[in-house]
């Protein structure tokens, strides 16, 4: 990727629509965000019983039918919601826009184990006799059934996938749908990431006999990324889809416009299953600057992943380190799984969404619960408990990182 | 006391909970075929109103109901009330009184 891009390759963010456990636009997220305000709660799945989870609360009526909230799945109530606000949020004169230049690209974590559960549960109420086993199954499990049901719904017959990229993924659509506006496959990108995993019971058991699913009496402290006593991670369902198209169309119909993908980069740890590994996780951060042709002192907030696990958090700060290996920067770093727990596959995607408005309003917001910072996370610049206002934020670096070393970062910066 | 339909392999279904000793076992009606149909409808097509339904005018005329949802109708039948439907008489289900038709010697040994 060239520094210095043509007008046409320069790729613009210019619609947001989100669902996210404390909020369900840009402005409510934004707000919970800077008053401190978790959306992680009590929450009971099958099986499992009694834990923690972000949980939205979005009216899955709004774009949908009654009989499309039934056949399809929530994973694709989410996107269809989040797309449809994006597009709202973009001002797109929606009916005149040619849908077949419109490409969905949707990061999922998982996909298929939501339905695939409820489907072995109805199906023991039947002696386990495949003849019961619903004709829903294969539509609503196919990797690409949330991209597919945003087609559906908005009538878009442009390409449609999703890209699997375990919690990488939201930052993964963000780059897919940059990389295919570069490519001329589209002329309007709806991206980012979904997450319905609250809704298998399969993630919660798994995470918890890994010794990584948080425990906490008081739910909004449970997700505390950096602290000294945090013990795992908080699930969380949530979407975060974006409107991108090239800069050159959205200055001719005056569009909004958020920032420019500036920069990005996706690479592998080929170390471990679950295990991260910084050195790896500090090359993509330098390959996403190197190609945004910044340096690591012009970022002015870094969103981390930090999972709130105890190993995890403390490598990512090693390679923040790597990185900004010196104490004289003005760049800050926050979390918001702190406040939402992890959203999966939306994850990348609402982060750097409620990142966002720090290019209007200066303001970097903070990582909650962060009683006793753990030497190990004390990053020069870590803004903690309350939201930090500068003078001015110019750039916004994401990182995303996900089981089997899959790690991406996206930079965004002002236009 | 819960009354199981003939061959019931599956979960129980409380069709009838008698609340004095006297209760008789009473077969579906073609009256009651057709409830059992709109109520498999209602959960189906939740979006559309039922109230004015003709009967011997396809659903598909009426409602918006597509193969999958032909699917949904045998499957319920399958499951509520053990109906196996050969896929070639499918198309017996394309209105309501053709549907009531098929099934009323087929469910007239249910006991409701």
């Amino acid at each position: 990727m060239a520094v210095e891009l043509a007008e046409e390759q320069r790729i613009v963010i210019t619609g947001v629509g989100l669902t996210a456990p404390n909020g369900n636009s840009l402005p409510e997220f934004r707000q919970a965000l800077l008053e401190g305000r978790s959306g992680v709660t009590a929450y009971e799945t099958r099986y499992f019983g009694p834990t923690l989870a972000g949980v939205c609360n979005f009216d899955e009526l709004r774009y949908q039918k009654r009989k499309e909230v039934r056949r399809g799945t929530r994973a694709g109530s989410i996107g269809v919601f989040c797309s449809h606000e994006a597009v709202n949020d973009a001002g797109l004169d929606w009916e005149n826009v040619d849908r077949s230049r419109v490409g969905i690209y949707v990061g999922v974590t998982e996909h298929g184990n939501v339905e695939t559960e409820n489907e072995i549960y109805l199906l023991k109420g039947y002696d386990y006799d495949t003849q019961f086993w619903s004709h829903h199954h294969n539509p609503r499990t196919v990797a690409n059934n949330p991209a597919g049901e945003i087609s559906l719904n908005l009538r878009i017959t442009g390409p449609h996938y999703t890209l699997g990229a375990a919690c990488a993924a939201g930052n993964a659509g963000i780059i897919q749908g940059a990389q295919m506006l570069r490519l001329g496959d589209c002329d309007l990108a709806l991206c980012g990431g979904v997450s319905e995993s609250i809704h298998t019971f399969g993630i919660f058991a798994s995470f918890h006999s890994q010794g990584a699913l948080a425990k906490h009496e008081d739910p909004t402290k449970a997700s505390r990324p950096f602290d000294m006593d945090r013990n795992g991670i908080v699930v969380a369902e949530g979407g975060c889809m974006f409107v991108l198209e090239r800069l050159t169309d959205a200055r001719r119909r005056g569009a909004k416009i958020y920032g420019e993908v500036a920069g990005y980069a996706m690479n592998s740890d080929a170390t471990d299953f679950v295990l991260p590994d910084p050195p790896r996780q500090a090359e993509c951060i330098r390959l996403a600057l190197r190609r945004a042709g910044m340096t690591p002192d012009q970022i002015g907030i870094v969103n981390t992943h930090a999972t709130s696990t105890i190993s995890g958090d403390a490598q990512e700060c090693e390679a923040l380190r790597h990185v900004w290996d010196r104490d004289d920067h003005a760049t800050l770093f926050n979390n918001t799984k702190s406040f939402i727990g992890h959203a999966m596959g939306a994850a990348g995607a609402l982060e750097l969404a409620g990142n966002l408005p720090s290019f209007q309003d200066g303001v970097c917001h903070a990582t909650i619960n962060v009683d006793r910072l753990d030497p190990q996370c004390a990053l020069h610049g870590l803004v903690t408990n309350e939201p930090r206002q500068v003078h001015r934020i110019d750039t916004i670096l994401n990182n995303s990182f996900g089981m089997l070393g899959i790690n991406s970062v996206v930079i965004i910066r002002r236009v | 006391m819960t009354v199981r339909l003939p061959n019931d392999a599956g979960p129980a279904r409380e069709l009838y909970s008698p609340l004095t000793s006297d209760f008789h076992f009473l077969t579906m009606t073609a009256d009651d075929i057709r409830v059992a149909i709109l109520d498999i409808l209602h959960d189906i097509a939740p979006d559309e109103d039922l109230t004015g339904l003709k009967e011997d005018v396809p659903f598909r005329e009426q409602l918006e109901l597509d193969s999958m949802d032909f699917l949904d109708i045998v499957m319920e039948l399958r499951k509520r009330y053990r109906i196996q439907i050969p896929e070639a008489e499918y198309t017996e289900l394309a209105s309501m009184a053709s549907t009531v038709r098929y099934l009323e010697p087929r469910m007239k040994d249910i006991v409701k």
